[in-house]
């Protein structure tokens, strides 16, 4: 199975049987999580099914475009039901009170982050270009302030800082406050990019929408923001990669992601399996597990790219 | 009954005044050429009937609605004037069918349908059905010129305004363009054309206008423009192009 995964993130085009092999290798993953067996054997049949859920995203056609994001949304909550269930007598003991470690945490705060990031970075962009001074003025500081401030200081404040700003008993899931922070942190920049591809819009192109008649929000939302936005994938993929691997920085405020578990809870662990200094051995899987999205990111951006005839017009 | 008239219409850019007082009328079904040198305020002027230029003194009304800073009167006054740009405009992230139908079904709230019968018709009209599914930026200038053209007409308009339609084209595409317009004059539409083209003048204009520093200098038939002119600049103007 991990051969047909292999196999299909080889080839250039989406093997046509891809969507079967995605959906049976989804069942069976289920069907071998309930049955006792090995839990290792259960890890490695999740594990393959991500590799062949993510293949889709190193293929060009449509179809397999839209069938993986059908496949990732039924991951997300997968995921989080399996880690749940298997988190409760793992081989590998997390500390914390928090359910979400390593992967699972890892992706859920680059998921959640770029998501809820991209609407506010679109809406900043806009309002840094808005024509209203009060509007141009607030978007501008917020976008100057998150900026101007490291990842690491907004982490902290998020963790330790802002529960003295609420009144006493209201506190949020650290998970929770480390996804709104990413999100925050990220839309600034990503406000920037897009600021960016609005630039580069041609003044004829708000003229023709002005001219046949379309109101000021129809006008961004179907002529400026569509252009925009294409002219700033590059930048865009790229600061998603950053922004995927900064998620290793929420170790600092004492959430386990994958980097913090493989280089520091696993080495220091002998219960159920004998994990005691396998510090280089652990980093590297981390090292080409971080590679093997990011560059799955990479290629799927190229693909789009392309789709949409970039540099063509 | 005049479908638009303008009474003393004044712009300055910062320190430099675009249009020195310009007052005229155009009737209903009339095709108006105006010509002038480069700088004389003509493509500034028909750019405020549509306010995408905004005129600071005078006054302006299209169709009996007054020009001013009521969106509401903007909008109304949009959808009623299409305009045809030098540099073509059309949106290249979408087809030539998409850039038809946008504003009829966002603007005009037409059913997809609906607007695409419509729009296969002005395509037929304009020459180039067979073009629908392209992107603009695999056409040609004179068909892009030609797609804008029906963009334009797809909402229907009262009036077309072109600002220079075929000064950024290929001398074998001009005519192409022209012809669609000559079409368009003899089908009875007000239209309003900046232009070079004294050929398209002589042959379809009702009236002839010549812009210069801002100013009307002239406005006259197209045969007493040419052959007979008033002002000493018509006749330079003339001497220099002809």
């Amino acid at each position: 199975m991990i051969q047909v995964a292999i196999k299909t993130l080889n080839s250039d085009k989406v093997i046509p049987y891809q969507k079967y092999v995605t959906y049976g290798m989804l069942a069976l993953t289920a069907v071998v999580f309930f049955l006792p067996v090995l839990r290792q054997l259960k890890l490695l049949f999740l594990i393959t099914w991500l590799l062949v859920s993510i293949a889709p995203t190193v293929a060009n056609s449509k179809e397999s475009a839209r069938n993986l994001s059908i496949v990732w949304t039924v991951t997300v909550f997968i995921l989080i039901l399996l880690m749940r269930g298997a988190s409760s007598e793992s081989l590998i003991i997390v500390p914390g009170s928090s359910i979400y470690g390593g992967f699972t945490l890892t992706w859920l705060i680059a998921f959640f982050g770029i998501a809820i990031s991209f609407p506010f970075g679109v809406v900043l962009a806009l309002g840094r270009t808005s024509k209203l001074p009060i509007i141009r003025i607030i978007c501008t500081a917020v976008i100057e302030l998150v900026r101007s401030v490291p990842f690491i200081t907004w982490l902290f404040f998020g963790s330790v800082m802002l529960t003295l700003f609420l009144p006493k008993g209201v506190e949020f899931d650290e998970v929770l406050r480390a996804i709104v922070v990413t999100a925050i942190f990220s839309s600034a920049y990503l406000a920037e990019n897009v600021r960016g591809g609005l630039q580069s819009i041609n003044n004829g192109q708000f003229e023709a929408a002005d001219a046949v008649g379309l109101s000021t929000l129809q006008r961004i939302t179907l002529i400026i923001m569509p252009q925009a936005l294409r002219a700033v994938i590059p930048p865009i993929v790229s600061q998603v990669i950053s922004l995927f691997k900064d998620t290793s920085l929420v170790a600092i405020v004492g959430l386990f992601d994958l980097l913090y578990i493989g280089s520091k809870v696993i080495p220091n662990q002998s219960q159920g399996a004998n994990f005691l200094g396998t510090i280089q051995e652990n980093i590297l899987f981390c090292a080409i597990f971080y590679w093997l999205f990011t560059y799955s990111f990479a290629r799927r951006s190229m693909k789009i790219e392309k789709r949409l005839g970039l540099g063509e017009r | 009954m005049s479908i638009i008239k303008s009474v003393d219409v004044k712009k300055w850019y910062g320190d430099f005044q675009a249009l020195k007082g310009i007052s005229m009328d155009v009737a209903e079904g009339e095709v108006l050429v105006i010509a002038g040198p480069s700088g004389s305020g003509k493509s500034t002027f028909i750019r405020c009937i549509n306010r995408l230029e905004q005129h600071q003194d005078g006054q302006i009304f299209v169709d009996g609605i007054e020009l001013t800073n009521d969106l509401k009167n903007i909008e109304a006054i949009r959808s009623e004037v299409g305009m045809v740009f030098q540099s073509f405009n059309l949106f290249p992230h979408l087809t030539v069918l998409q850039n038809i139908t946008l504003a009829p079904i966002w603007v005009r709230k037409k059913s997809k349908t609906e607007a695409e019968e419509k729009a296969m018709e002005l395509l037929e009209r304009v020459g180039i059905p067979e073009q629908a599914d392209k992107f603009p930026g695999q056409l040609s200038g004179g068909q892009q010129q030609r797609v804008a053209i029906a963009r334009a007409l797809a909402m229907e308009p009262k009036i077309m305004l072109f600002d220079e339609p075929t000064s950024a084209l290929d001398p074998e595409m001009i005519k192409e363009v022209l012809d669609v317009m000559k079409e368009l004059a003899k089908s009875g539409m007000t239209m309003i054309v900046v232009t070079h083209e004294m050929g398209f003048a002589k042959e379809v204009a009702d009236r002839v206008m010549l812009f210069d520093d801002g100013q009307l200098v002239e406005e006259n038939t197209p045969d007493e423009f040419f052959n007979n002119p008033k002002s000493d600049r018509t006749k330079l103007f003339l001497s220099q192009i002809l």
